[in-house]
């Protein structure tokens, strides 16, 4: 961190080698999108991420500030959708007015993974459905917390709600999965 | 213990990661003998299990490489550190400044075009280059663009910004995980002092000036191509819903002077109005939220724009009768953060029962045929009261968080010091029925009330008017005692 404080551009290239695992899969989760967009996503966080690293603080972790960072952006991109399509019953981007009966939507191709493929690929492959399914606040509250292991205070902050919003809507959320997910609880 | 409070406390566990105590002897009894209640926490626990256990997605080939591409191009030296450690103080007044300016930036651009006439006519000559950006942009082809509505926002961020360290704000504020802190306002004098200077419209900026750099509200504001380019950006998104009209400085540009307030909040004050014809609501608009269950509509706004420090009109007292004299619409305002301003209309617009009437600022509604008038004592202590509640609202402990005024060095909610401005500007404009002269300004093109004139030392307040009122907070002076509203 140093380094790259110190002016070292390449040195953030450790950063993103680092994390780009957890950034690109924040993108594709809480976004619902194909992996060039997710991509794309995940790069601007890292540009914004850089420009901001001025303002970051040591004592905290790396790794908490650029989730940050991520779940910011995908709390805008996932606004700016909503505005852009707004009005619509259902769109790949989000699921928005999905009940619990709605069938899942198109699932983002996650790619060849072969350690996926050799031990549980149905079950994870169920879960990303489902979890895809989702409406986005639900979605993004899920991945955030659940896949990326923000704790609610920085949720509350990152979507701009309440913290009993955060927990209420996260226990709805799972409430869903667990119906949807049913056939692989077993 | 029952099967709703045990999933709860099942739930809860969750949230705690491992790290929860085990369950009370009660719940685990409840297990025992509850089977739909143990199969709920076998599955509801192996839903958390998958979720947690998901792999991670693998980015495409190269992805490191792309963003390094990007990080080159983009910065040709490394992030500019900023200081540390910012006096707490700035740091509110930046979450205050964004709330304050953000209403603002709402309430000039919800303004129809009715007001914005209005608003043009009332401009000195200066000004008169006042225009639509879609005029301006056939006026001036080839020219930079301008910043539009929203110039005076960016004036502000970089007025503010000017005591820090330079640094790209949109991306600061992102990075930091504040989604609504822009740079720091400098706390200053009351803006009562400077209303004489307010009350003549600042000249608004032109394309040439902002593109320049030129002075905005008094005050260098250096703007690069970069940040035009961006700014013009957001324009043109708002400009697509409808919500950027016109490019005229708002006169608090130039009222702060050598300091700004740290919060400005828009309130209506609807004194009587029993035939329902409002005018002005928070952002200059009407929304009239009778048929609706106002609770719910204020929880959702409250989860999806973080609004805040609602006002909500009364319904009609049972005793008056609303059928006999005409359906009395419930008005609703509320403070939201900048960024949800295009989020707040949609959700208000996409409400089946909802009423939304843009009407221009300003504008008096005209009594009730037989309605008898209220002296100017009666309307006096009525509105103070009203602003004694909204003033009471900022103590509300979330509204007081959601303003940055629960911090150390700050007063709070009561001791907040309140400015009361538009009250006194609203009484000069509205004038009993009997005392009013022919407008100055163009008349509304849209049927609706009658513009005011000036008033000439009215003797009563007519009934039915709805006053704008803004609160200006500051943060507190250490040797200066609290104080309450005042007028």
């Amino acid at each position: 961190m140093r380094a790259v404080r110190a002016g070292g551009r390449d040195a953030f290239r450790i950063l993103v080698e680092k994390y780009e695992k957890k950034v690109f899969s924040v993108a594709c989760r809480t976004l619902g999108c194909g992996r060039e967009e997710a991509a794309d996503h995940a790069q601007e966080i890292f540009l914004k991420a850089y420009r901001g690293l001025g303002s970051f603080r040591e004592e905290s972790l790396f790794s908490t500030y650029l989730h940050r960072v991520a779940a910011n952006h995908c709390v805008s991109e996932i606004r700016r959708r909503g505005a852009a399509k707004r009005g619509e019953a259902l769109s790949l981007d989000g699921p928005l007015g999905a009940g619990e009966g709605a069938a899942p939507l198109e699932v983002p191709d996650g790619g060849p993974d072969p350690a996926r493929r050799a031990a549980g690929r149905e079950a994870g492959e169920a879960v990303r459905a489902a979890v895809a399914s989702l409406e986005d606040d639900l979605r993004l509250l899920v991945v955030l917390f659940e896949q990326q292991g923000l704790s609610y205070p920085e949720i509350a902050a990152a979507v701009g709600v309440p913290v009993g919003t955060v927990r209420s809507r996260l226990h709805r959320a799972r409430e869903i999965l667990r119906e949807r997910l049913r056939s692989h609880l077993g | 213990m029952n099967c709703d409070r045990l999933r709860e406390e099942i739930q809860a566990r969750l949230d705690e990661r491992g790290a929860a105590p085990p369950l009370p002897a009660e719940a685990q009894a409840h297990l025992g003998a509850c089977e739909p209640c143990a199969a709920y926490a076998r599955e509801i626990e192996a839903v958390s299990a998958l979720l947690r256990g998901a792999p991670e997605e693998e980015p495409p080939a190269g992805f490191a490489q792309g963003v390094m591409a990007r990080v080159r191009a983009e910065a040709p030296a490394a992030p500019a550190p900023v200081r540390r450690f910012r006096p707490l103080p700035l740091r509110v007044a930046a979450s205050l400044a964004a709330l304050g300016i953000g209403g603002f930036v709402a309430w000039r651009t919800f303004l129809s075009e009715d007001s914005f006439e209005r608003t043009v006519a009332r401009a000195p000559e200066g000004a008169a280059h006042a225009r639509p950006l879609d005029s301006q942009e056939e006026a001036a082809p080839g020219a930079a663009k301008p910043l539009g509505g929203l110039g005076y926002l960016e004036a502000q961020r970089r007025k503010a910004g000017a005591e820090k360290a330079p640094q790209r704000s949109d991306d600061l504020d992102e990075a930091k995980g504040d989604r609504m802190a822009p740079p720091a306002a400098a706390a200053g004098p009351p803006l009562v002092a400077e209303k004489e200077k307010r009350e003549t419209p600042a000249p608004a900026p032109t394309p040439e000036s902002i593109a320049a750099g030129a002075r905005l509200g008094g005050q260098e504001a250096p703007a690069t191509d970069e940040a035009v380019v961006r700014k013009q950006a957001e324009v043109d998104r708002l400009r697509k819903v409808g919500l950027v009209k016109d490019q005229v400085a708002p006169q608090e540009e130039t009222a702060g002077g050598g300091g700004a307030p740290v919060a400005c909040l828009s309130y209506s004050i609807q004194l009587d109005d029993p035939e329902g014809a409002l005018t002005f609501g928070q952002f200059a608009a009407r929304y009239d939220v009778s048929a609706l269950d106002v609770a719910s509509l204020r929880h959702r706004l409250e989860n999806e724009v973080s609004a805040r420090d609602f006002f909500v009109s009364p319904p009609p007292a049972d005793s008056q009768g609303s059928k006999a004299s005409g359906a009395q619409p419930r008005i609703l305002s509320c403070a939201i953060p900048s960024g949800q301003v295009a989020r707040f209309d949609e959700v208000l617009q996409g409400l089946a029962g909802v009423t939304i009437s843009r009407g221009p600022v300003f504008e008096r509604i005209d009594p009730a045929p037989g309605a008898a008038p209220r002296s100017n004592a009666e309307e006096a202590e009525r509105e103070a009261s009203v602003i004694e509640g909204v003033a009471r609202s900022l103590a509300d402990a979330r509204s007081a968080r959601a303003l940055g005024v629960d911090r150390p060095g700050m007063t709070r909610g009561g001791e907040v010091p309140v400015v009361l401005d538009g009250g006194e500007l609203a009484r000069s404009k509205l004038a009993p029925r009997e005392s009013r002269t022919a407008p100055s300004a163009p008349a509304p093109s849209a049927p609706g009330p009658a513009t005011p004139g000036p008033a000439s030392g009215p003797a009563t307040m007519p009934a039915g008017i709805l006053v704008p009122v803004r609160l200006y907070l500051f943060p507190a002076p250490a040797s200066q005692p609290a104080a309450g509203p005042k007028r």
